[in-house]
């Protein structure tokens, strides 16, 4: 079980990492700070999808010219095509959202969401 | 299975003409009229002759680049995404013309051009979402689409419509957080991101990986399900929807969050199939949370006095009939989501453009202070009262009938209960229109003496969608040639 736990630790740290973004994202006040939540959040997604690919002792996938080598193992291209698409999806988001946050902190004076909040509602 | 590179077209003349748009807009902005109702027409033509290939040939497919599965990128188009690209063009041309008034009276001059750039890709996102057979394709076009909607929002600009869009924008990347964490086990288990490919492993790692294969999917639909507004994680949906400007909600609300189910659907359809998904014990949990948002979402809308609000949380409890047929599963089932998913995006986009119109003549939001509209403005109320009737499920308009092949595919399914449930939420409906109409038509007219039409680009649009609603309500045969029914 440990070991099996041990040979799969990038899993387990994958699993953590997206607990503790979550976590991050859903309690603390703070606009930027869920900023930062969702961003391990992602990360931790990247890692997992990253280390799906990964092949024990594989080489870098380009393909030398001439007779392929035999023996040779390459690890799996495809996931980091695909992270590298999402590494840019989850860039515009935050771009997106600390755009809107500096429009909020114009707005309200503050980054903390249980006060603007409060201030909305005092308003309303 | 034909073959056509019809298929990527229209996605591409939207995406191009979106980015195009706002540059040619600063030096000729009146030129922006012809502009986006021609890449409207053009794209609500070609949706309409693939809609007419997938009925006389069935589904086509379309290999970018010309490499074939596995490894290249699938497009597929079958019934239903002929059905969901002619509900996305076929809403979004009327949605473009009023737009194209009611946006320059709404939002800053210097930023209308960019808005219908944020409309077209938002277009092209969904048309893209609905054909996507390949599930990281399909992530790469709901993020698009996520990100264009949030933008829709927030160009209004004000405190309201800010922190609505912030509040979008978060819960929608924990959505797509979790979708991509889908993909990546299902991936890991089946080796294949081509969704027909995948579908083939997948029996295989069901019976190996059991708990992957159901962390996988529970991932995906908890994703899809949030940026779906499906009760309880709607909770971004009523702000967002009811701060936009008005061309935004109507397509947020009648047309976005449904691009998300249609994604979902072919994730069940294709990669899970029917035996399948009855193995994986998802059906009982979507039933389940389409059942509390169907009741939920229609005792909430009769709580609000916003008229906005009010249409907004009523999309909540339509979502929730689009998901019960998911659920339910049978064929009638399905054919009733499916219709109901045009149908809704007829009627609710209707509603906000007709709200739109009458909150612009009356200047207030308040469903209680509508006495007497009626007589002011009848094109505009007459097609709310249409769309209304049609969101009862009162026929012969078209709410009835994917209402009613929602109740025949309950019964079909053995769970006369739904039907129950569909019967009730139509009561409740019926409860928080039925004292608008009333009022606009026999109360005396109150301070609106002066409340008057506005432009006929503004009035045509709403009536039009009406029409639709009344022609797809007694000809229902067109849409069955497409589904096949």
């Amino acid at each position: 079980m440990i070991g099996r736990l041990l040979q799969n630790f990038h899993y387990l740290v994958a699993v953590l990492l997206f607990v503790i973004g979550f976590h991050t994202m859903l309690t603390h006040a703070n606009l930027i700070k869920k900023i930062m939540g969702m961003n391990i959040m992602d990360t931790a997604v990247f890692l997992l999808f990253i280390a799906g690919g990964y092949v024990e002792g594989g080489r870098a996938p380009i393909l030398p010219p001439g007779p392929p080598v035999a023996g040779v193992r390459y690890v799996n291209p495809v996931p980091a095509a695909l992270i590298l698409t999402g590494i840019v999806i989850a860039v515009s988001i935050t771009a997106f959202a600390l755009g809107l946050i500096i429009k909020l902190y114009r707005f309200y004076g503050t980054l903390d969401a249980d006060e603007i909040a409060a201030l909305r509602s005092r308003a309303a | 299975m034909t073959s056509s590179a019809w298929t990527v077209l229209p996605v591409g003349v939207l995406l191009g003409s979106g980015y195009a748009i706002p540059l040619v807009y600063r030096r000729y902005p009146h030129w922006l009229g012809t502009m986006v109702l021609g890449a409207g027409s053009a794209a609500l033509g070609m949706a309409g002759y693939l809609a007419y290939l997938v009925a006389t040939a069935g589904p086509v497919q379309y290999f970018l680049g010309g490499w074939g599965p596995p490894w290249g990128i699938e497009v597929l188009v079958d019934r239903w995404s002929a059905l969901g690209l002619l509900t996305v063009t076929g809403v979004g041309l009327p949605v473009l013309l009023y737009a194209l008034y009611s946006a320059r009276d709404e939002l800053e001059t210097p930023l209308v051009g960019k808005y219908f750039g944020l409309v077209l890709i938002l277009m092209a996102a969904m048309m893209g979402t609905v054909m996507a057979a390949d599930v990281f394709n399909l992530f790469v076009f709901v993020e698009v689409l996520s990100l264009a909607a949030c933008a829709i929002v927030a160009i209004k600009g004000d405190r309201i419509a800010t922190e609505a869009s912030l509040r979008y924008l978060i819960l929608g990347s924990i959505g797509s957080g979790t979708i991509l964490l889908g993909i990546a086990l299902l991936y890991m288990v089946t080796g294949h991101l081509n969704m027909a490919f995948a579908g083939t492993q997948m029996a295989a790692a069901l019976l190996e990986h059991p708990q992957v294969v159901y962390a996988g999917l529970g991932f995906l639909v908890l994703g899809l399900s949030i940026k779906a507004a499906l009760f309880p994680l709607h909770v971004w949906l009523p702000d967002a929807h009811a701060s936009a400007p008005t061309a935004s909600s109507a397509l947020l609300s009648g047309l976005v969050v449904k691009a998300y189910i249609f994604g979902l659907w072919r994730i069940f359809a294709i990669m899970f199939g029917e035996g399948l998904l009855e193995a994986v014990p998802i059906r009982a949990l979507l039933l389940a949370m389409a059942t509390l948002g169907i009741l939920a979402g229609s005792i909430l809308a009769i709580g609000q006095t916003d008229l906005k609000l009010m249409l907004a949380y009523s999309t909540v409890a339509n979502v929730g009939y689009v998901f019960l047929g998911l659920g339910l599963g049978s064929e009638r089932a399905m054919l009733g989501a499916a219709l109901h998913i045009l149908n809704h995006g007829l009627m609710k986009a209707s509603l906000f453009l007709a709200a739109g119109n009458l909150l612009h003549a009356t200047e207030t939001r308040h469903v209680r202070r509508l006495g007497g509209v009626g007589a002011r403005m009848p094109w505009t109320m007459g097609a709310f009262t249409v769309a209304a009737m049609s969101m009862v499920g009162i026929p012969p308009l078209n709410g009835f009938v994917s209402k009613l092949y929602l109740a025949l595919g309950a019964l079909d399914a053995g769970s006369p209960f739904y039907v129950m449930v569909i019967l009730v939420a139509s009561l409740l409906t019926g409860l928080y229109y039925a004292p608008i109409i009333i009022a606009a038509y026999f109360e005396p007219e109150g301070p609106h003496r002066r409340a008057h039409e506005p432009v006929w680009a503004c009035t045509l649009p709403p009536v039009l969608l009406a029409l639709g609603c009344v022609l797809l309500g007694l000809y229902p045969a067109a849409l069955m040639a497409i589904l096949g029914g």
